[in-house]
């Protein structure tokens, strides 16, 4: 499935900074999540710009190749999708 | 056993209206040949109340070492012969035989917030007769927007000191998203709108609550948050309440749930608040929004903030390594090291060791010790198969 225009973090979702982790915690199913701080940074460039526009953010950040970001984001939206922790939108 | 809790513990037996209310609904609630479990029983007063009223035994579960106060002062009062003492949480209380009736005061300000919905709801699953009847057997929770005047000195610390020039505003977020307790008999409080009876719940009932509401601002004035209370139905007959308003309450703390920063409201305003309580996870998050009318008469949201106590606690990975132990975690994405981490599980180590043989070759980010034993902990109590990069889920 291709990345989506959108991504929104979910209503019941809650999210912090620890140390350099991120904590998450869904209170819908009551399940906590923890990414670290490359995980953070994509789903922050995803939820300010949108997955396909974090694209290019995250080309420059990490210096890496796309097809293994584009792959890396594919990954985490399904996760996170499937964990009910962000609802997306306007895939193409 | 220390001083405060002499003093806690005398404060209770010196509540008049409290006592009082206790006596009458245990007589009204306790019938001839009833085992009662007193939970959380402290000085065990309220078994004595319901030995009074016809209770045949009483089961008296402490987990403190005020226990021995208890003991002592049942001796004294002839009835240490009807009385079993647990020292241990209600939870782990094991019992051959199940009792009539439960009662329990570890009632927080807005109730939810000294465990007893938790522990009524794990004593009927357990520890009691079908149909057995709990003191209390239902609450109402309540909300009121309130002005405290000058704001609420433990939030306000953090703005800053004057005796030392430091940044502090970390703590005052951390403030923020607390639930405070709030002494009403000192604490000068006003009220800016009509309570709002937010929820009832049985008393058994620790499911997950989420409730929205709005009240209307009956006059000009600071809002510096919602002011949680409850009523507490004791018995069919008898009530009691902490809202400092009400001219039966006793005496209990009430639990402050800022906002951002002390807003200014206009009568007429509205404020809509939705409260969200978790017990499982020992969540409370509130949020807030405040619509006023616009110059061309429309309702606007002129404020909206979100606030939670899981914001506001402190945490740490140390603590969430400690956590993890003790939750299932489905297995990181961090795949070579957790690759590693589990052949060597495979080979018999202990997690000691595995930290040790890993300690040498694991990624930047996981550079700490503590941080290296949170992982190998959960990598260990994996359950399902990894998926994205950098994601775990530690429930």
């Amino acid at each position: 499935m291709p990345l989506p225009d959108r991504v929104a973090l979910h209503e019941l979702v809650l999210m912090r900074d620890v140390e350099d982790e991120r904590v998450l915690v869904h209170l819908g199913s009551e399940r906590d999540h923890v990414m670290d701080a490359i995980g953070a940074t994509m789903l922050d460039a995803a939820l300010e710009h949108g997955p396909r526009a974090a694209l290019q953010v995250l080309t420059e950040r990490f210096d890496a190749p796309v097809d293994l970001l584009v792959a890396d984001l594919e990954r985490l939206r399904d996760r996170l999708a499937d964990s009910g922790i962000i609802a997306t939108s306007g895939g193409r | 056993m220390s001083y405060w809790e002499l003093e806690e513990h005398g404060g209770y037996l010196h509540d008049e209206r409290k006592m009082v209310a206790y006596r009458d609904a245990l007589a009204e609630v306790i019938r001839p040949g009833d085992v009662m479990l007193d939970l959380g029983a402290g000085s065990g007063v309220l078994g004595h109340l319901a030995l009074l009223a016809g209770a045949e035994r009483i089961v008296s579960v402490e987990a403190g070492d005020i226990i021995e106060l208890a003991r002592a002062i049942a001796a004294a009062n002839g009835f240490a012969d009807r009385v079993e003492f647990h020292q241990v949480l209600s939870t782990e209380l094991q019992l051959d035989e199940r009792v009539h009736v439960v009662v329990c005061d570890q009632i927080g300000g807005l109730v939810h917030d000294a465990g007893v919905l938790g522990y009524f709801a794990d004593a009927e699953r357990r520890l009691t007769v079908p149909d057995a009847r709990f003191v209390p057997g239902r609450f109402t929770l309540q909300l009121t927007p309130v002005t405290l005047d000058g704001g609420f000195e433990p939030i306000e610390r953090w703005r800053g000191s004057p005796a030392v020039e430091l940044e502090l505003g970390a703590g005052l977020d951390h403030a923020h998203n607390c639930e405070w307790r709030v002494d009403s008999r000192k604490v000068d409080i006003e009220r800016r709108g009509h309570t709002l009876d937010v929820v009832e719940v049985e008393s058994t009932d620790d499911d997950p609550v989420r409730v929205s509401m709005t009240t209307v601002v009956e006059t000009d004035g600071a809002f510096t948050g919602w002011l949680g209370t409850f009523e507490a139905q004791l018995s069919p007959s008898v009530a009691l309440t902490n809202a400092p308003w009400s001219s039966g309450r006793f005496n209990r703390w009430c639990n402050l749930l800022p906002i951002d920063h002390t807003l200014s409201l206009c009568a007429g305003d509205e404020l809509r608040v939705t409260l969200d309580l978790r017990p499982e996870l020992r969540v409370v998050t509130w949020e807030t929004e405040v619509l006023t009318t616009s110059d061309g008469g429309d309702r606007v949201v002129a404020h909206r903030s979100r606030r939670s106590t899981f914001l506001g606690g402190f945490l740490t990975l140390h603590s969430l390594a400690m956590v993890a132990d003790q939750r299932p975690v489905p297995r990181p994405g961090l795949a070579p090291l957790a690759r590693r981490i589990l052949d060597l599980a495979e080979t018999g180590l202990s997690v000691a060791d595995i930290v040790e043989a890993t300690g040498d070759a694991v990624p930047e980010q996981v550079a700490s010790a503590d941080r290296l034993r949170a992982l190998v902990r959960s990598v260990l109590a994996v359950t399902t198969p990894a998926a994205a990069p950098g994601a775990t889920s530690r429930r």
